[in-house]
Order: C-alpha cells, then sequence, then structure tokens
C-alpha cells in the first residue's frame, strides 16, 4: 500500500488538486451559469500566497505566524475572491450562455497580462522558492484533501436543501424562477462566487505545492482543461469534476508506455466519451444503473 | 371597496407594434376577471406588464397598496402575485414536489449557510415546506407523481403543476394565461370547478385568459375585452357578449378568433 502512493501518490495530489478546480467551476454550473472564470480566482490565489510566503515585507508575519501562515494566506485569497467575485459576477452575468464563457474568458486575460506587469507578481519569470508546508509534495493532500471535502459537503448540502432548490431553478428557466419569488441575480452571483473563492483558495494551497508560481498558470488552455473535467465527468453530478479530473490528470501517465501515439489515444478516449457519453462518465454510470434496474424489473 | 389591483394607462410597443395601448383596470378583492381578445391583441403582454417581466413605456401598476411599476418579478411575486404561463415554463428537470418547493420559499427565512449547515430552524422550514407542496400536489391530483420529473408529465398534467406551483406562493392575485389550453374536454370541464375551488379555499382573486367562451361566461364576474392592444370593452360577460365592438373584433376581418 506504502508502495503504491509513493508510486502513484503525486498523481493522487493532483487530481485532487485539478478536482478543485473542476468543482469550482461546478459551482456557478448549478445556476446554469457557464463561467471560465476560475482559472484567473486560481491564478491571483496562487499569487496571494506566493507573494505572502516570499516577499520580505511579510517576513515579521511569517516568523511571527510559522506553518499557521498558510491558513492565513488562504484566507486573504478567500477574501480577494469573495470580494472581486462579487465585483466581476454582477456586471458579467447579465450575460448569458456563450456571452458569459466569452467574458469570463476575457476576465481570465486580464487577469494573466496585469500580473505579468506587476513588479510583485515577478513579471514574467514569476515567484520562484515559495516556502513549502511539507517535506513531502504528497503531504499536501493534507491541504487538498480537507479542502476537497469541504466543498463536496457544500455542493452536496445544496442538493440536498431546499434552499439550494433556487440554484437549480435558475438552470431549469431563470424566467420562470423570477416569477416563482426567486432572486435570480443574487443567486446567480451567490453560485459564481462560490466558485471563485475555491478556486481563489486553491491556488493559495497550489503555490507551495508547486514550488513556484507564474502567469502561466491562469492561461486559457488551463481554462478550458477545468472546464473538459466537468463536461467528461458530468455536469449534472457532484462526482464529475473529481470522475473528470481523474480521468484527464491520469489519462497521459497510464499511456505512457504508448510513447508518442498516447496524445492520440488520449484524444480518442476524450472524443469517444464526449459521442457515446454526452452526460459525462457519470452521466452514463446513471444510464446504466437505471438500464440494469429495468431489466432485473423485468425479469421479475 | 378599494382595489387589489390598479393599473394605469399602461403602454407597450414592440418596434412599431403598440401590443398595450394605455389600458388602465381596477380588479377587485375576490373576484374572477376574464381578459380576452383576438391572437395578438396584447394579453399576454398585458400579464408581463403586471408581473414585472416586461418594462411598461408609459403607466403605473399598483398592487395591494405597492407601486410594482419597476419592481422586479421576484419582488412582484413575493407580494403575492403569481402567474402561470401560456407556453407553460415549469422547471423541467425538477421533480413535481421541487418545482413547487421553489415557490414555496418565497417567504423563506432561512439562508443558504443554515441550510448547509443544517440548522434546526431550517430543516423544520425546509419539513414544513414539503408538507405544504404535497398538500398543493395532492390537491392538483399529481401526489402519485410527486418524485416524478416535471418534463415527463403529460400535457395537461403540466397545467396543473404550474398552478399548484403558483399557488405555493401564497398568492392574492393569480393571473392564469389560458389554462384551458391543450386540455381534453373533459379536462377543460373539471378547469372551470377546479379554479372556483381554489379561489374559496385560499381566498383568491383571479384574472384569467382564455379563448373558450362558455368556460369565461360561466366563471367569470367580469370579462374585459382587448384588441390591437386597447380596450374595448369591460362588463358582465353577458353585456361584453352583445357588445357590437366587441362582435366586431372577433368576426370582422380578421379570420381567427375565439373558439
Ligand atoms: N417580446 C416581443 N417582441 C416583439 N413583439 C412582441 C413581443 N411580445 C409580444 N409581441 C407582439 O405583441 C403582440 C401582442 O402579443 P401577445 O402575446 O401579448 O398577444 P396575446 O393576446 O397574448 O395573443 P395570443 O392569444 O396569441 O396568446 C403580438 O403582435 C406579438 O407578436
Ligand atoms: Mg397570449
Amino acid at each position: 500500500m506504502s508502495g503504491f502512493f509513493e508510486n502513484y501518490g503525486f498523481l493522487i495530489v493532483t487530481i485532487v488538486q485539478q478536482a478543485l478546480l473542476g468543482l469550482s467551476i461546478y459551482f456557478p454550473l448549478m445556476a446554469g451559469q457557464l463561467s471560465l472564470a476560475s482559472i484567473g480566482f486560481y491564478s491571483l490565489g496562487g499569487y496571494v500566497a506566493a507573494i505572502m510566503g516570499t516577499h520580505p515585507y511579510f517576513a515579521p508575519w511569517r516568523a511571527a505566524l510559522g506553518f499557521f501562515m498558510f491558513p492565513l494566506e488562504w484566507l486573504f485569497a478567500l477574501i480577494l475572491g469573495v470580494v472581486l467575485g462579487i465585483a466581476v459576477g454582477y456586471p458579467a452575468l447579465r450575460l448569458r450562455g456563450i456571452y458569459l464563457a466569452l467574458a469570463t474568458i476575457a476576465f481570465v486575460q486580464v487577469v494573466n497580462v496585469a500580473v505579468l506587469n506587476m513588479p510583485v507578481a515577478g513579471g514574467a519569470v514569476g515567484i520562484f522558492g515559495i516556502p513549502q508546508a511539507f517535506e513531502s509534495r504528497l503531504d499536501y493532500i493534507w491541504f487538498f484533501g480537507p479542502l476537497f471535502a469541504l466543498a463536496m459537503f457544500v455542493v452536496y448540502r445544496i442538493t440536498a436543501i431546499g434552499r439550494g432548490l433556487a440554484f437549480f431553478a435558475v438552470r431549469e428557466d431563470e424566467l420562470a424562477a423570477g416569477a416563482m419569488g426567486v432572486r435570480t441575480t443574487a443567486n446567480k452571483v451567490t453560485a459564481f462566487v462560490l466558485g471563485c473563492a475555491l478556486a481563489a483558495v486553491t491556488g493559495a494551497m497550489s503555490a507551495p505545492f508547486l514550488n513556484t508560481w507564474n502567469a502561466r498558470q491562469g492561461t486559457f488552455d488551463a481554462s478550458v482543461t477545468c472546464l473538459a473535467y466537468v463536461l467528461i465527468g458530468g455536469s449534472r453530478s457532484l462526482w464529475g469534476p473529481l470522475f473528470g479530473a481523474a480521468l484527464l490528470v491520469s489519462l497521459p501517465e497510464v499511456l505512457r508506455p504508448l510513447k508518442d501515439s498516447r496524445m492520440i489515444l488520449n484524444g480518442v478516449v476524450l472524443v469517444a466519451v464526449c459521442v457515446y457519453l454526452p452526460q459525462g462518465l457519470m452521466g452514463g454510470l446513471a444510464a446504466l444503473r437505471t438500464r440494469l434496474a429495468a431489466g432485473r424489473g423485468g425479469v421479475a | 371597496m378599494s382595489a387589489l389591483l390598479k393599473a394605469s394607462d399602461l403602454r407597450r410597443s414592440f418596434g412599431g407594434l403598440m401590443a398595450v395601448c394605455d389600458v388602465s383596470l381596477a380588479v377587485l378583492p375576490g373576484e374572477i376577471m376574464g381578459l380576452i381578445g383576438p391572437n395578438g391583441a396584447g394579453k399576454t403582454t398585458f400579464f408581463n406588464l403586471l408581473t414585472g417581466m416586461t418594462r411598461a413605456d408609459t403607466g403605473t401598476v399598483i398592487f395591494d397598496g405597492h407601486d410594482i411599476t419597476s419592481a422586479k418579478p421576484e419582488a412582484i411575486a413575493s407580494l403575492g402575485l403569481a402567474r402561470t404561463f401560456q407556453n407553460i415554463r415549469l422547471f423541467g428537470g425538477l421533480t413535481l414536489m421541487d418545482n413547487v418547493r421553489v415557490a414555496g420559499r418565497v417567504h423563506a427565512r432561512t439562508g443558504l449557510l443554515g441550510g448547509i449547515l443544517g440548522t434546526p430552524a431550517s430543516r423544520r422550514e425546509d419539513r414544513d415546506n414539503t408538507e405544504r407542496a404535497y398538500e398543493l400536489l395532492r390537491l392538483v391530483g399529481l401526489a402519485d407523481r410527486v418524485e416524478h420529473l416535471a418534463a415527463s408529465l403529460p400535457y395537461g398534467d403540466r397545467r396543473r403543476l404550474e398552478i399548484a406551483r403558483a399557488l405555493a406562493l401564497s398568492p392574492k392575485l393569480l393571473l392564469l394565461d389560458e389554462p384551458a389550453a391543450g386540455l381534453n374536454p373533459s379536462e377543460k370541464l373539471g378547469l372551470a370547478d377546479f379554479i372556483r375551488d381554489i379561489k374559496e379555499r385560499f381566498d383568491l382573486t383571479v384574472l384569467l385568459i382564455e379563448h373558450n367562451v362558455p368556460m369565461v361566461m360561466g366563471l367569470c364576474d367580469r370579462v374585459m375585452v382587448l384588441s390591437f392592444g386597447q380596450m374595448i370593452a369591460m362588463g358582465t360577460p353577458e353585456a361584453v357578449q352583445r357588445d357590437p365592438a366587441v362582435i366586431e373584433a372577433y368576426l370582422g376581418g380578421d379570420t381567427h378568433g375565439a373558439a
């Protein structure tokens, strides 16, 4: 077992870290909002941690707080995520569907250009030598694991409680939701901000995990990858982001023996999932279960 | 008796088309008022103006003492003005139960954090809401399918679910946009009785758009007639039926009309 974790531990930690980004896209999707802003918040959260972890200004803080500097970084990232999320969410969420997606992609680009031009963020080189929280990178599961559990708990509770229905009502029919007393704008912004906050804290945890932080963390490619986790995993199941991240992160590793042809097979698998499982892996699983149940019912 | 709903000189145009033209109306508490008119007369637009889904160009709407002319739909709904849609707008991917529970939370006090933490207050609120939703579904005869998805319902049942959902808002005024459209004859027959029944039970005032003339005549205390956005008649069903302007609107020129 310990051998297994040594071999695959880093992969597992990365899967959980990436699944967190998938979940951050899942939150606004619960209210029907397709936002790709997550990666921008992830990038900013990472810079918050990187700057607080390396900048001389924070040296006395680090000396005084020791390990507790990390939770403080998360807190600052969280506050930034919430405040900026509200500021971006209110205007952006007036747009719908593909227009919202485009606006949030633009936001990611703006963040990218902004950090490239901020001396404190280290320009194109970024920030190096971010202090480590643990000796081994595998131990970062103690960061990402609890955050993932918390995020999953929140998603699960939202699907279980009456208050969560407002999100789904907006997703199903925004106009009808308004006519049924649902505060549509407030709900869209809330779902969006939950995603922003999660992405920002994930970024703050990821900066020490990855040791360096630069503008490449927040690119358009990365946004699309996060969206792919949700779409491949299943956008209607809270397990979708995890399964999608697991598949997309591990597939290139599993296929490594195939050398150059692995990227082709990687692509083939993804296209096959999209074509044959339009509801993603979890959607396919649910369909299979209903079919099996129906089969049993037919025999009985 | 003071009016529950008072619309004054409401006007709305789309491009060059005057969909609703300076319509004024006072709906008294407890009455069932019919709204009829040929296709494209502006009836649905009038409902949209009352419920905040379409902005009025000019005019005002007072509901239950509140000026709701430029209020948001959710604010209007929470004041007790509920509606159904001509083209049925259910939350298709949600269960019947959840469709009704969404609206039942209109006066909810507990928020997202309380719900996530599962505070006693929020659990009680959810339980009460579920019970009430179940009662409403039973009232409209859908209690046997509460966990089905709304999208799986046949047409007539969708209309009933939409009414149950609107009732969950605990409305004072219920706007029904062609509730009989698409129903089979026996369902149509039951609908008038059903509307009368819920009006008594929930102490409602009802404003309904309907093309089915016998139903309007039998059900409504007063009828208002729209044609090309203008109100051309208003009065008892008998008076309106004899009104030359109404006969002209339905028979003159236009081939489509009351059916
Ligand atoms: N959003 C809109 N944009 C442009 N024109 C509109 C819009 N909504 C309604 N109209 C036009 O306004 C006029 C009135 O439409 P409305 O739907 O209110 O009629 P109606 O009386 O409800 O008709 P029906 O009996 O067919 O339901 C129609 O000519 C319609 O095409
Ligand atoms: Mg209409």
